[in-house]
């Protein structure tokens, strides 16, 4: 495996070494590091405060250190939706149809740089954060719908990977031809997916509430969530729109003069 | 194609259009290892959940039921895209082996630092063999019927008996106030979950039809020739998923 | 995502102005009305209040199935269990008992029956907390004990837990056969991670190229495939298969004596109750918001031979004493205890006399306990446990219940 790593380094180093376009690697892993931080901070916190100050809603230490972070974070996340959306249209690229291939390939790249970055937030997410809501509230008494796992999972980690889908979806809209001219349906239900678990917590919540008082965590009043995570199944679709174009801008003119004679 | 093949193209050397081609390996590779291990924690979280996270309500009857279902549907799935559009036959052994990883992870971390419970209690079964079978399976016959009709049988079959190296030792008989138990339940008496009573297990649960030695196998049997009709019906998701589908605009 | 934002500030805003003080883990939450008509509790115990790591701790009791139980939810005499309310395995449960059978099975109680309960707990973790017996009620929820706060020190590090299992061997639960476990997926993932590597890192670039070779061969795409790639196939199924087995010899050889895992019903006959010879009717209750002050009317017959006070009602968890009977004090901060705060008109009862009672349950609880909400309940009816004493000590109980009015002004 040691050989295996430092030959994609050698691979890295030479390609960020030549002009021929490569992805923002370094851009990628300084966000990439500055979201492993902000999710490993999350969780001392959680860790910290869950089992001290977390276990009765109408405390007023439960205000204090956990409804005051759900406020802070919801507001966060607008600003910043919004911020992003405004800035990647405002930016957008006017001249679509001048764009050489080489810029267009860069382009691809680093749309599929920030999908890497909502793969990063989503396994997290999807995971980490998921089953920490599982752990949770099998060994503690639900008493309101902003639990403090709640509050990390559904309004922090699941915001942060709809406002990275989002991000990478407006960059394509606004950036690369074949995206602006047309909509990708398999794009679309990616971005669509994880943003339908928002209004699906209306489901959750209120089964919660009324018919369902267990914790049982593969149960039927999940399962909305499961088949709102099965939308990332169209993830080939794009993957496939992706690679056809890149076939397509990466040819070699003789080569493929050649075929064609074939 | 609805874009126009370009006149031109960003590339003038082979070793330029390797260097590209690189680096796309580099942004799908972690990218589909990134969304498999987010997706099918998830997927199988809220399908399976319980039955793989407790050592008790791993049974005979259920969890051999329910989870060759819920685990055949990533493999069928992403299968269908790595096979046909690339011809690697990895979709049962990455998805599971990424599903693998990732519940190894979330069970030290959630279950075992932030709910305290030991690891031997709420450690994740072994399945990443039952990928090796579907993968090794569609190299083989090259056919989705046949790694459906074999591969996803032997998968409801042999789920029980890969697991059993780990499992047996948990059901060793104990006696407990004059009861008897298993180790398994023993650990879940033991190790209070709060809001997981003891009812709420979903095992076992026989009629007088159940004539004792015939659970496991029944149950095999029956899991595999769900799973058969199960993994073709997915595979024709995946065959959805994977069409490159533009729209002029969201309806 | 701006909308649904939007939609849960407005309800945070709404649910921030509603009071809040003390500590409670979960029980303020539910409706009142709901925590009155469940399961009376009384003479919740702890056998120690400051212990190690280690140490024993049992938590005893009473209770009785309240006669009121709302007919929507879910009943107690369908599956329930007794369980502790601590968060997860802070403690290990040791034994569990009520009325003497062994609480390990989930069971049913039944409506106006009294249960004695011992649980036996072993502390794991340090920390401090809010111990709580709890009954969960299939499809119902739990429904929480009163609780009383306990201090574990020590080093969770030392904590040992074994079981002995019919074959004689010792288990250590903390780290069961762990490295087997660990060494029996390990090497699943060792045999998948070498097909994995084979295929995705043996030949570079992979994608891009593959993708294209596949595409432009179409129908005839399995031409990529070499015999190596094939041989492998085959190689790695023969290996699946035959780990699979052979593991399955080897279990059933190591642990040749396994049982299914074991579940089940089982039946907990009642306590047999003393007799109670008195009968209990209650009348007008009314209650006074701003007076936080509960009035109930009450008809009590006395068959006994001695004359009876009413000591202490109890409703929801929350204790309300006669001061004239009883010298009770709360065990600590957060023991719903108010050791002043009933008063009774018309008592005490002489025996063998039927007698017109009011009582007055005062107190700020009400409210720091959420109770006041109960004049948002759909279905306005408490019930509670009054205790009744003799001019000896001894103690008798009943439960009343009704409707409730709610007085504004
Ligand atoms: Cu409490």
């Amino acid at each position: 495996m040691a050989t295996l790593a430092s030959s994609v380094k050698a691979d890295v180093d030479k390609a960020l070494s030549e002009r021929s376009p490569t992805a923002p690697w370094a851009k990628f892993f300084l966000a990439t590091a500055a979201l492993l931080t902000l999710f490993t901070c999350y969780r001392f916190y959680q860790h910290a405060t869950a089992f001290t100050y977390g276990l009765d809603f109408f405390s007023p230490e439960f205000q204090k250190y956990w409804m005051s972070l759900l406020y802070s974070e919801l507001s966060i996340e607008v600003l910043f939706g919004v911020g992003a959306g405004l800035y990647l249209w405002a930016t957008r690229d006017r001249n679509l149809d001048k764009i050489k291939p080489g810029e267009e390939l860069r382009r691809y790249m680093v749309m599929m740089s920030l999908l890497l970055a909502f793969g990063v937030i989503f396994y997290i997410v999807a995971s980490i954060y998921t089953e920490s809501d599982a752990a949770w509230h099998q060994i503690t008494i639900r008493d309101t719908d902003f639990t403090p796992t709640h509050i990390g999972l559904f309004y922090f980690g699941v915001p942060c990977f709809i406002l990275a889908s989002f991000v990478a979806f407006m960059y394509a809209r606004t950036r690369i031809p074949q995206f602006a001219n047309k909509l990708s349906l398999p794009f679309a239900l990616l971005v669509a997916g994880p943003f339908m678990i928002m209004p699906n917590l209306g489901l959750n919540e209120w089964g919660h509430t009324f018919f369902y008082a267990e914790e049982l965590f593969a149960a039927p009043i999940h399962w909305g969530f499961v088949a709102l995570g099965w939308s990332a199944f169209a993830a080939g679709g794009l993957i496939v729109q992706v690679l056809t174009r890149v076939v397509q801008l990466t040819r070699l003119m003789s080569v493929d003069k050649a075929a064609s004679a074939a | 194609m609805t874009a126009a093949v370009p006149n031109d193209t960003a590339v003038t050397t082979t070793a330029e259009q390797r260097r590209s081609y690189l680096q796309f390996d580099m942004l799908i590779i972690p990218l589909v290892v990134l969304l498999f291990m987010g997706i099918f924690s998830f997927h199988f979280a809220l399908l399976v959940g319980d039955w793989d996270y407790w050592i008790d309500w791993r049974d005979r009857r259920w969890w051999p039921l329910v989870t060759p279902l819920a685990i055949t549907v990533l493999p069928a799935v992403f299968g269908y895209l790595l096979w046909d559009k690339l011809r690697l036959p990895l979709g049962g052994t990455l998805t599971i082996f990424c599903l693998s990883l990732a519940a190894w992870i979330s069970r030290y971390l959630n279950f075992h630092l932030l709910a305290n419970f030991p690891m031997d209690m709420v450690f994740p079964s072994s399945y990443v063999g039952l990928g090796l079978l579907l993968d090794c399976m569609l190299l083989l016959t090259r056919s989705w019927f046949f790694t459906g009709l074999i591969g996803a049988f032997l998968v409801g079959l042999l789920i029980y008996p890969m697991n059993w190296p780990i499992l047996a030792q948990y059901h060793v008989p104990v006696e407990m106030d004059g009861i008897l138990m298993t180790v398994a339940d023993v650990f879940g008496f033991e190790y209070v979950r709060t809001s997981i009573p003891e009812y709420l297990r979903i095992i076992e649960q026989s009629t007088l039809r159940t004539f004792g030695e015939a659970v496991t196998p029944l149950t095999a049997v029956f899991a595999g020739f769900i799973n058969i009709i199960n993994y073709w019906f997915w595979i024709w998701i995946g065959s959805l998923g994977v069409k490159a589908i533009w729209i002029r605009k969201i309806v | 995502m701006r909308f649904s934002a939007v939609l849960a500030l407005i309800f945070l805003v709404l649910s921030v102005l509603i009071p809040s003080l003390a500590e409670a883990h979960g029980e303020r939450a539910q409706q009142p009305a709901l925590r009155m008509r469940t399961v009376e509790w009384f003479d919740v115990s702890v056998s120690t209040k400051q212990l190690q790591v280690n140490d024993i701790l049992v938590v005893k009791g009473s209770f009785v199935p309240s006669n009121y139980w709302p007919e929507h939810v879910h009943s107690i005499e369908g599956a329930s269990y007794l369980n502790i309310g601590v968060p997860g395995p802070t403690f290990v449960r040791l034994d569990s008992r009520i009325n003497g059978t062994p609480g390990i099975r989930s069971t049913a109680f039944h409506k106006g029956e009294l249960y004695n309960f011992e649980i036996t707990l072993k502390a794991r973790k340090p920390g401090k907390y809010h111990i709580h017996p709890l009954i969960n009620v299939e499809s119902a929820g739990p429904v929480i004990g009163p609780g009383i706060w306990v201090e574990v020190t020590g080093s969770e590090a030392q904590f040992t837990n074994t079981a002995k299992t019919l074959l004689g061997q010792t288990v250590d639960m903390e780290h069961y056969n762990f490295g087997h476990t660990v060494a029996w997926s390990a090497l699943w993932m060792l045999i998948a991670a070498a097909w994995i590597v084979y295929w995705l890192f043996s030949r570079r670039p992979l994608i891009v190229p593959r993708f294209k070779r596949v595409s432009e061969l179409g129908q005839d795409a399995d031409a990529i495939l070499t015999p190596t790639d094939r041989r492998l196939g085959l190689l790695f199924l023969i290996i699946t298969l035959s780990v699979t087995m052979g593991g399955y010899l080897y279990a059933n050889d190591r642990w040749p004596i396994t049982t299914p895992l074991q579940t089940g019903k089982v039946h907990t006959p009642p306590a047999v109750q003393a007799p109670m010879p008195l009968e209990v009717t209650m009348g007008e209750a009314r209650y006074r918001i701003p007076g936080r002050s509960f009035r109930i009317e009450l008809t009590v017959s006395n068959k006994s031979d001695r004359p009876l006070s009413i000591g202490e009602f109890s409703a929801g968890n929350l204790r309300f004493i006669n001061s004239k009977v009883l010298d009770i004090k709360p065990t600590d901060e957060d023991d719903l205890v108010a050791p002043d705060a009933l008063r009774v008109e018309g008592s005490p009862i002489p025996a063998g006399e039927t007698r017109k009672l009011v009582i007055y349950a005062d107190d700020a609880m009400w409210e720091t306990q959420r109770m006041t909400t109960m004049i948002a309940s759909p279905d306005a009816v408490i019930a509670g446990m009054l205790f009744f004493y003799d001019d000896q000590g001894k103690r008798y109980y009943a439960e009343i219940g009704g409707p409730m009015i709610p007085v504004f002004g």
